[in-house]
């Protein structure tokens, strides 16, 4: 494995595409509330496993277990592994790549392509009325944003942005999009939780469809325009 | 002779003026200057782009791929525990198979440890993946999907 061979990662491109689709959202529908909304992938580097002969390449001898030889072999990628984000990146690309081919499917209706995660989806969380919709610069570069919103994804982390126009259901489509992708390409949920791609176990509140939403660690809140690092993060 | 987006009627408050005066990050231009005109399009006169009309052949390939249902998990051959016992079955085990890792872990067919055991068959995700680069929205980057096709759940 080559390190010219692989996808390249760059958070900081991630986010300031985010901002940019929010942005010209905001451009195209001055008038419409900007809902964020992301999911997680479930331990997301054990999604893709070694082969038997890169496993035992990477393997640890130690001593252990009352001096017996022992060797430590990772049929998983690993967390540490240099080349594990570019490889799980190609598989998150994909999900997020699906999500934004549903989202734009007019066909598309979540009802009747219900996902096995339908129901982890949290209420839609609107800020109240009395702060006016911040307005939104020109930008100089076509985010390619449209009435359909946007989903974008940085290794494990998919995130969304989607005007909530008139008679609308409230970016309920996107999520749902997002999470139908997930089941598509990966293992049903099953009743012990065990193998599905979405990270389950998160807080509802994760999966609410916001105004103000934590995204690759920064609170962006779409009603101001604004992004602020929150506290327990800075503190950090 | 003026940039080649003058013609289109085009402008930028400011970036000619700077372009007149060579200003150096201006000078060569970066965006292309049909990213411009697009610019132009888009924010002067926002319309929804044109999609391409609906396709039942993609919608068919996800609906098949939600009737799939997962065949019953097995149990894994190796242990994964670091304990004595485990150390013993799992040396056994590669015993057995005269040290061959790779065909234990095919031969676990159905467990969790087995590649690709967290995604759907690649039978079924390489058809919607393939009907979705065939029939994709202008937002599908196309590139991604073809390497994913070839990208395996084990590397």
């Amino acid at each position: 494995m080559t390190e010219d061979e692989l996808t390249p990662c760059r958070y900081r491109f991630a986010l300031l595409r985010y901002i940019h689709k929010i942005a010209a959202l905001r451009a195209i529908f001055p008038t419409a509330r900007i809902l964020l909304s992301k999911c997680d992938f479930k331990l997301a580097y054990r999604s893709v496993h070694f082969r038997a002969e890169l496993a035992l390449q990477r393997c640890i001898i130690t001593k252990g277990l009352g001096g017996l030889d022992l060797a430590l072999v990772y049929l998983h990628t690993t967390f540490d592994g240099s080349p594990c984000p570019s490889i799980f990146s190609e598989i998150s690309k994909t999900v997020t790549n699906l999500t934004n081919a549903i989202i734009c499917c007019s066909d598309y209706n979540p009802a009747s392509f219900p996902s096995h995660y339908s129901h982890l989806l949290g209420l839609a969380k609107a800020e109240p009325n009395n702060v006016p919709l911040a307005a939104a610069y020109s930008l100089m570069v076509d985010p390619e944003a449209d009435k359909f919103g946007i989903t974008d994804v940085f290794l494990d982390n998919t995130f969304s942005a989607v005007p909530q126009l008139d008679g609308d259901s409230p970016g309920d489509r996107s999520a749902q999009a997002a999470l139908l992708a997930l089941d598509v390409l990966g293992q049903p949920l099953l009743p012990d939780g065990g193998e599905s791609l979405l990270e389950t176990k998160s807080s509802p509140l994760t999966r609410q469809l916001a105004e103000r939403l934590v995204v690759l660690g920064w609170m962006i809140d779409t009603q101001r325009l604004l992004i602020s690092l929150p506290a327990n993060i800075f503190s950090a | 002779m003026g940039p080649p987006w003058r013609s289109s009627g085009f402008s930028y408050p400011g970036l000619d003026q700077r372009l007149q005066l060579g200003h150096p990050q201006f000078s060569q231009p970066r965006a292309t200057p049909s990213l411009r005109l697009h610019h132009y399009r888009y924010y002067s006169q926002p319309q929804p782009p044109k999609w391409p009309p609906p396709n039942p052949i993609f919608l068919a390939a996800i609906k098949d791929a939600l009737a799939w249902h997962p065949p019953p998990r097995s149990k894994p051959v190796l242990k994964f525990k670091l304990t004595e016992l485990a150390a013993r079955t799992n040396l056994e085990s590669l015993e057995s198979c005269n040290y061959d890792l790779q065909a234990i872990l095919l031969e676990d067919a159905h467990s969790p440890r087995c590649p690709g055991s967290k995604f759907c068959p690649t039978a079924i995700s390489a058809k919607t993946l393939l009907t979705l680069l065939v029939t994709g929205s202008p937002k599908t980057d196309r590139s991604t999907i073809s390497r994913s096709l070839l990208v395996p759940v084990s590397c």
